[in-house]
């Protein structure tokens, strides 16, 4: 029984995990995407250095979720998103078309990694 | 490359972990659950190995759940007779008094062929020795043949003796085995003695069983 006790230990512990992860991938993601969304709003309102401020933010929070996501995502996703967020601060220095085609590819992929963690049927399925 | 074998080398410490989770009864027989657990686990271990695009988390969760999952179920199984049931089945009777039972060998999927192979795998050769054949859960078939054919044993007899012990390895390559040593109640005094009157030394033997009567074999190492 002692084996019993282990196992049964062990898959609390999984589900506990994958259950802390869900929640710190929702909070993550809905400061990133916040923030994207009102950096959007801010450079369509023609106000960049107000955008910029919150693409730092981006930046700044991206770089510690990076390193809980690089646990459970693809490597070549997470180095595409990473990429793709660097790109956001010279497109709206710039002040280039694509910051807002960018920012919603950003935002596209920051769902992908929440979407991929929380149990829809879909993603079971 | 370095990833790789770390990778490689985690993988080793955790399935090695796993089957010893899983216990003596992994290593033996596979019961349906078992077998699956088995395939799954060898195909999953080597995907993060290969790919180090994917994390290792990818490939060590799902290889704890399944490991986990079963042992779990294992335990439920040893309490819950119905649960055995669903999870492993049941043994069947497939001969009975000489004569095989159609039915139950069509439900198996067995062919005569099948059959004929355990049965002569198990020393017979004619149906109609057989008074019981099972065909236990893990698939194997188990034999009882009727009692003219059975192996003579002294109970039949009717010979008196004592069951003994068998004897137990002493000295393995040079190193004694002290608690090999308890368990045929013999001492290190005795050892000494025994060595001192053949003359040879522990180092010089390469194996050394003794039972508890003291009757010893000894077999001493090759000379370079």
């Amino acid at each position: 029984m002692k084996r019993v006790l282990i196992c049964s230990l062990i898959l609390l512990t999984m589900l506990c995990g994958g259950i802390v992860f869900v929640a710190v991938a929702d909070r993550y993601n809905s400061a990133i995407v916040s923030d994207l969304k009102k950096a959007t709003e801010l450079y369509q309102d023609n106000k960049p250095d107000k955008a910029l401020y919150y693409i730092e933010r981006v930046e700044k929070k991206w770089d510690s979720y990076y390193h809980i996501v690089c646990y459970i995502m693809p490597s070549d996703f997470i180095q595409e998103t990473t990429k793709d967020i660097r790109k956001l601060r010279t497109l709206l220095i710039t002040e280039s078309d694509d910051f807002l085609v960018e920012c919603k590819a950003v935002l596209y992929s920051i769902n992908i990694i929440y979407e991929n963690e929380f149990p829809y049927l879909r993603t079971i399925i | 490359m370095l990833i790789v074998f770390i990778r490689a080398i985690i993988l080793y410490i955790l399935m090695t972990f796993c089957v010893r989770l899983m216990g003596k009864r992994q290593l033996g027989e596979l019961s349906p659950s078992e077998l699956v657990i088995t395939i799954m686990l060898s195909n999953i271990a080597t995907i993060p190995i290969q790919d180090t695009n994917l994390s290792m988390l990818m490939g060590v969760i799902p290889i704890l759940t399944l490991v986990c999952l079963d042992v779990v179920m294992s335990g439920f199984t040893l309490r819950y007779k119905r649960l055995r049931r669903l999870v492993s089945g049941t043994p069947k009777i497939i001969i009975k008094d000489g004569v095989i039972d159609q039915k139950v060998l069509r439900d198996l999927r067995f062919s005569i062929d099948d059959l004929m192979e355990s049965l002569r795998s198990s020393n017979v050769f004619d149906i109609s020795e057989v008074w019981y054949a099972v065909v236990e859960t893990t698939g194997s078939i188990n034999i009882i043949q009727k009692h003219e054919y059975q192996t003579t044993t002294a109970k039949m007899l009717k010979v008196k003796g004592k069951t003994e012990n068998p004897p137990q390895l002493i000295i393995d390559d040079g190193f004694i085995i002290k608690h090999a040593l308890k368990s045929v109640k013999l001492s290190q005094g005795w050892l000494d003695e025994l060595l001192l009157a053949k003359g040879i030394k522990v180092s010089e033997i390469f194996i050394l069983t003794a039972d508890e009567s003291g009757k010893t074999n000894i077999v001493l190492k090759d000379k370079k």
